[in-house]
């Protein structure tokens, strides 16, 4: 079965600032400018997700014309266009007139943009994997259907740059085993309209990989001789405590 | 509803830790086969240390991957001791060696250690060792039933191992086991091993001792030096005769590696009569076989089954 993924909040797909080497300099009147310096100084900002426009929307705090944002995010006028259309479907914009129209937060759009949620999405865009003090966090929404697809957007990414790190397939790991324990422990994929099912299979996904990931650091740190057994043992046991307290239960 | 946790038994995981252990060391440039001995104890070890199994309900990735993370740290610090097998191969190789062996050698063999041994123990109509020890009849049952035991099981490749280096890199074999797995081992590789089972002047030298009993030598009377059994709760046993030997031979002035293998050290006649004198007076190379994880940093320790460490730091091998 194939991940449902989230519909409003596409990773863009022109590379970001972060993905940018912070060393390159670029040559301004005999000063080396980085990348970020030039582009606010050539009014020439790095692209952004629907999310940054929701978020800049917020920052303006009134609506702001359809060029402006084009401007404001340097995007051509069809891809600012298709982004609006997938914020407005949602209902966390709203369009006023046609050429050139106002667009406008709607409260929908406003409450959406909590920062834990909002500061965990610019880790991951630094291509940083969730920790599991973040997993906490999303657990706070996971039983609020208006961030259903916002925590999808999230896990996503998180599952996709776990994968470009650690090679792993977090989902493919998840149900490692599973023909060879018996019936009653094996556990159904989600149906693809169960978005509520389909987020605590990804938290699970993500929790289990992450608690790997902990515990084999563990593992060479104690065989490098960097901590002792005991050590090695008590912070074991912390992540066996963690994880099973983040795992979402399964229920049959 | 969420049926009762108690049903299930971690050994349900045992086919999948076993595959994703196999591919984890595939991966590592490892023979799974190779390292099959240290993955099944890896895999024993880390089950042990699961403290609530009934979470496996639950959370049946997460136990399961415990499982398998666990036992790769065990398995990740068991390769991890090239320097110690090569130091302990090259002293074994250079001075020779005295191996003291204990229950740990014949776990392989799956010979019954002493915490099930209260089994045997209740079969034989005792409820413990000092039963057995005033019930003449009692004790007599238990040897018989114990060499049945033995007879069932096969001898281990850290026996043949022994067996083949003694006598040229093992001089002496101190086998505290009432098993007959080393003797056996030997007959099985045409070898023979002169054994020494009752405290009585040995006329030779290079031999295998057995101060604490033998399923070869079982007599109603169990009496400590002649035939007698030495049980897990007594202080250990070492033959006068042995002493005299040891003096005699020029052992104590003689340089040798003194290796001690799946033996727990618990028994203080075995450490003031024989550990003591060989690590410490004067100091010898020591090196200890065992399977605690907790003591892979000490220098001397080597962790890891019998079977695999020895043919690491054994120069003979089969």
């Amino acid at each position: 079965m194939a991940t449902k993924k989230s519909e409003h909040f596409e990773v863009s797909k022109k590379v970001p600032l972060e993905m940018i080497s912070e060393k390159q300099k670029i040559y301004v009147k005999g000063e080396w400018l980085s990348i970020e310096e030039v582009s606010i100084k050539y009014g020439k900002p790095i692209t952004t997700t629907p999310l940054g426009i929701l978020e800049w929307l917020r920052e303006k705090e009134e609506p702001v014309n359809f060029y402006g944002l084009i401007k404001e995010f340097n995007l051509n006028k069809n891809t600012a266009y298709s982004m609006i259309r997938k914020l407005e479907a949602k209902g966390l914009i709203v369009r006023i007139g046609k050429r050139n129209p106002l667009i406008g937060l709607t409260e929908k759009g406003y409450k959406l943009l909590v920062p834990e949620l909002i500061e965990i999405d610019r880790k991951l865009t630094k291509k940083e994997t969730l920790t599991f003090k973040n997993i906490e966090t999303i657990l706070k929404f996971i039983d609020k259907p208006e961030y259903f697809d916002l925590i999808l957007n999230i896990l996503d990414k998180d599952i996709k740059l776990r994968n470009e790190k650690f090679n792993v397939d977090c989902i493919k790991d998840l149900y490692f085993g599973q023909e060879l324990l018996p019936e009653e422990m094996r556990v159904a994929r989600p149906k693809e309209n169960d978005v509520k099912e389909l987020i605590k299979e990804k938290l699970r996904a993500i929790v289990l990989h992450e608690y790997r990931r902990l515990y084999r650091l563990t593992t060479f740190e104690f065989i490098n001789g960097k901590i002792s057994y005991e050590e090695c043992m008590k912070k074991t046991e912390d992540y066996d405590r963690i994880a099973i307290n983040l795992f979402p239960r399964y229920i049959r | 509803m969420i049926e009762s946790p108690s049903t299930f038994s971690l050994d349900i995981f045992d086919s999948p830790v076993k595959d994703h252990l196999y591919f984890i060391v595939k991966s590592l440039g490892y023979d799974p086969h190779e390292l099959l001995p240290v993955i099944e104890v890896a895999i024993k070890r880390a089950k042990e240390l699961i403290r609530k199994p009934e979470e496996s309900i639950f959370y049946p990735q997460i136990i399961m991957y415990k499982i398998i993370e666990e036992a790769l740290r065990y398995i990740l610090g068991v390769l991890s001791q090239s320097e110690k097998f090569a130091s302990a191969y090259k002293r074994i190789r250079s001075y020779s060696s005295i191996f003291l062996v204990g229950a740990g050698l014949s776990f392989e063999s799956n010979m019954p250690l002493s915490d099930t041994l209260e089994d045997l123990l209740k079969f034989c109509g005792a409820k413990n060792y000092d039963e057995l020890r005033k019930n003449k009849k009692k004790c007599l049952k238990f040897k018989q039933e114990f060499k049945k035991i033995c007879n069932k099981k096969s001898v281990g490749t850290s026996h043949k191992l022994i067996a083949h280096n003694f006598p040229k890199y093992i001089l002496e074999i101190i086998c505290l086991n009432w098993d007959n797995l080393i003797e056996r081992a030997a007959k099985e590789l045409g070898k023979v091993i002169n054994k020494i089972n009752e405290d009585v002047a040995a006329t030779g030298e290079r031999y295998l001792w057995k101060f604490h009993g033998d399923v070869d030598n079982i007599k109603k009377d169990n009496v400590k030096g002649k035939g007698g059994w030495v049980f897990p709760d007594e202080e250990g046993y070492v033959f006068n005769n042995f002493s005299k030997y040891v003096k005699e031979k020029g052992l104590l002035n003689s340089i040798f590696t003194f290796v001690i293998v799946g033996y727990s050290e618990k028994e203080r006649n075995i450490y003031k009569k024989i550990i003591e004198t060989f690590e410490k007076k004067p100091k010898r190379p020591t090196f200890r076989v065992g399977l605690d994880l907790k003591r892979l940093h000490d220098k001397n320790y080597i962790v890891g089954p019998a079977d695999f460490v020895l043919k690491n730091i054994l120069p003979l091998q089969l």
